[in-house]
């Protein structure tokens, strides 16, 4: 079910609707699970069930780690690590291993060939593992604000936890430390509005007018049809598929975070700006927060962090990243992507081990655009499944300068771009003077918004970060 | 702040009404391939007036008949699609021709989302009453329009193509890329289509048919020539054995010919001078078959 269809619309008023009926106090949990599970098993009934499962493990799990016997708590904990990877590995990554592995001619490896992929099985999975190792760690929050005495609020708990619909299917993926501490009763009066409000303008702003209307140009990104284009307007079709991926991850996050607010839940930020940094170091601190900081918490601590020198400092980057990397999708091409993310990361470290790094505004600048044309030059990893084809793009682009440029395409990725470039332009003006003004008249821009949305959205398409 | 954004997009909204609808009515600017096949559709649908004997049906490769040279009919094929989106926009319109010709090619390709956002509830009555939020009337394509004919030619070095981005045969493809593209074609073409598929394509076009039978429309099918090595495969045997079982021959006309009178650009797409000849073997073919009446 898409955020931008006429279905959610309605699922959205009759759930927000009966949430805040007084008589149904009580029960806003519930009713939030039973939004959830409509809205999942809208597509794919079965799946419900897969979830329901993964929340079982989780609940069941985490339970024993706070209320049972001390001694197998540890190994409880493992356990349902492990179990939530297993179920992840089955589900996500059984074609991956059967293409790369097996004989395809072989019958269990054509089985596995066949496991369907159940949308969000990534967040879910991410987010029960959060759990279990907050419970087990106990390093925010108390155990016991956590993880109730009654089993049975435990497992509504915890269900609610990994099937709110909002960030269901694609994120942000919520931390359990986060999330549990704020489930109480929610009155409307509380509600944040404004908040609410600008997340959603700008959230279906990004995706519905950005994004969608992006992705019918940046479709040309594929082997033949990109044989034939001029170097140019290849370039700016790859720009636009960098601006293309931004809007429709961080548009859905930000419609995430204000549907939340509607029913008095707070998601931290998933997007904080990406395309000013200036090192791939802060280029990771503002793009997909969630994931990276689960995978820094979750796994790069563990391995050791920084803290066992400087060599295994970059392998564990590097691991970290790669692995991060096939979260995404289970093709090695994703594994790729995130081993070259870890080696610029690393790279990175290195260099400014040996380099006092300047705070010159061209040197800034520089170091800007190469991080941002390495995310950009990499994201063709994501479009273009056959790596063959991805060198073939490289080579049209650098073969075809004299092939006449298409204006209409480049013209029309000019304009779909432009709101990212404004979106962060208005972010690095936002301590100037000019900002003030842009703040009084705040109301025509999101007036605008609301306009090019009912007026010029594009063909909708599923968020693109559904099918990790 | 929430007040002040709907009163100023209310104000917005309605000025580009007023403008639209009022002062330029006439202006459509299509972006893309699927706004085409938008603008065509719902074109078709909300016009009061727009009514011929003929109506074909079909995907890119029947848009290439040339309309005009045949006799009183509307060409509602839309690349990318199948002919089942120009089916269900006859069905919805009510208003029915003498005669629909369903281009049979591509009777099993994939379901697109065009229908559901063609007839997304909130949207289709929009539509209906005021044309500012049909497609072709969106402010950003005319943007593009003024920025494309003013500033873009100075700011981007060379001329551009008439390439259109709906069509990939313009003949500038590399020999490699199309011998890649063909050789693509003959691997899907080489595979039978599932009994399970060929079942709920032929249900599905049943129904259609079955309207349009009850309300006098004679239906023809035309398969379109493509490339001559896709001819005798297991995927085209089954497109003509499932339609002939199901709508068989004594009882439904088609109109087939020889592919290897024809040449593609890419496999499947006609190019002018093709598409032109095959416009006017369907011509004598239409002129053959009324005259069997």
């Amino acid at each position: 079910m898409l955020f931008n269809s006429f279905i959610f619309i309605v699922l959205l008023l009759v759930t927000f609707g009966l949430y805040y009926i007084p008589k149904l106090k009580h029960t806003q949990v519930l009713i939030l699970i039973i939004a959830s599970l409509v809205f999942y098993a809208y597509d794919k009934p079965a799946f419900v069930l897969l979830l329901l499962f993964s929340a079982g493990i989780n609940i069941i799990t985490s339970y024993y780690v706070v209320y049972g016997r001390a001694k197998r708590k540890k190994t409880v904990a493992l356990s349902g690590v492990i179990l939530n990877l297993c179920v992840l590995a089955f589900f996500k990554y059984s074609p991956l291993i059967s293409a790369t592995f097996l004989d395809p001619s072989d019958s269990f490896g054509r089985f596995l060939l066949h496991i369907p992929l159940p949308i969000g099985i990534s967040f879910f999975t991410f987010e029960g593992i959060s759990l279990l190792i907050d419970v087990w760690k106990e390093k925010y929050v108390e155990n016991k604000v956590m993880v109730s005495k009654s089993l049975a609020k435990h497992a509504q708990h915890t269900l609610f936890f990994i099937s709110f619909f909002p960030h269901l299917v694609a994120g942000p993926i919520l931390k359990a430390h986060d999330f549990f501490p704020q489930i109480k009763q929610k009155y409307i009066k509380d509600i944040q509005w404004e908040a609410a409000f600008k997340a959603l303008i700008i959230g279906y702003f990004l995706k519905m007018v950005v994004a969608d209307n992006l992705k019918d140009f940046t479709s040309w990104i594929q082997f033949p049809q990109f044989d034939h284009l001029s170097s140019l307007t290849l370039f700016s079709l790859l720009l636009g598929y960098t601006f293309q991926i931004f809007a429709d991850f961080a548009g859905y996050s930000l419609i995430a975070i204000g549907l939340a607010k509607l029913f008095g839940y707070n998601f931290n930020d998933n997007f904080n700006f990406p395309y000013i940094s200036t090192s791939y170091k802060e280029f990771w601190k503002r793009w997909h927060i969630s994931l990276s900081s689960f995978l820094m918490e979750y796994l790069y601590f563990s391995l050791g962090g920084s803290k066992k020198g400087k060599a295994r400092t970059y392998i564990n980057l590097i691991i970290t990243m790669t692995l991060g990397g096939l979260w995404h999708g289970a093709a090695w091409g994703y594994a790729l992507w995130g081993f070259f993310h870890g080696v610029a990361l690393a790279g990175e470290r290195f260099v400014e081990s040996k380099i006092t790094s300047s705070s010159n505004r061209f040197v800034l600048i520089l170091r800007g655009l190469l991080v941002f044309m390495t995310f950009a030059a990499l994201l063709l990893l994501f479009k273009i499944p056959d790596i063959d084809h991805i060198f073939s793009f490289f080579s049209s682009m650098k073969n075809n300068i004299s092939k006449f440029n298409n204006v209409r395409l480049i013209s029309y990725v000019i304009i779909y771009s432009s709101p990212v470039v404004l979106y962060h332009i208005m972010y690095l003006c936002k301590d100037k003077a000019i900002w003030k003004g842009v703040k009084k008249i705040e109301y025509v821009f999101y007036a605008i918004m609301l306009f090019f949305i009912l007026t010029n959205s594009g063909t909708p398409g599923s968020f693109i970060y559904f099918q990790f | 702040m929430i007040k002040k954004t709907i009163i100023c997009f209310l104000i917005i909204l309605i000025g580009y009404i007023v403008f639209r609808d009022i002062l330029k009515p006439d202006i459509v600017v299509s972006q893309d391939q699927w706004q085409d096949n938008q603008i065509k559709a719902q074109g078709y649908l909300y016009s009061d007036t727009l009514y011929a004997d003929n109506i074909i049906v079909g995907s890119s490769l029947s848009t290439h008949i040339v309309a005009d040279s045949l006799r009183d009919t509307f060409n509602l094929a839309m690349g990318g699609e199948s002919p089942f989106q120009g089916l269900e926009a006859i069905r919805r319109k009510g208003v029915y021709p003498k005669r629909v010709f369903i281009e049979i090619n591509t009777l099993y390709n994939p379901i697109s989302r065009f229908n559901d956002i063609l007839y997304n509830p909130l949207l289709f009555h929009l539509r209906k009453y005021s044309s500012t939020f049909r497609d072709g009337k969106q402010p950003l394509p005319l943007v593009e329009n003024i920025f494309e004919d003013k500033l873009a030619y100075r700011l981007i070095p060379s001329r551009f193509t008439l390439f259109d981005g709906k069509d990939v045969n313009t003949g500038n493809i590399s020999d490699m890329a199309l011998g890649d593209m063909l050789t693509g074609l003959q691997k899907r073409y080489g595979r039978s289509i599932p009994k399970e598929d060929q079942n709920a394509v032929m249900a599905r076009l049943e129904y259609y048919v079955g309207i349009l039978q009850e309300n006098h429309v004679d239906i023809v099918f035309i398969e379109l020539p493509l490339d001559k090595t896709l001819y005798d495969t297991p995927f085209s045997n089954d497109i003509r054995n499932s339609l002939e079982r199901t709508f068989p021959p004594k009882q439904y006309k088609y109109i087939y010919t020889d592919w290897s009178g024809y040449e593609t650009t890419d496999g499947l797409h006609m190019g002018k001078e093709n598409a032109l000849k095959y416009t006017l073997f369907l011509r004598d073919e239409i002129d053959r078959l009324s005259n069997l009446r």
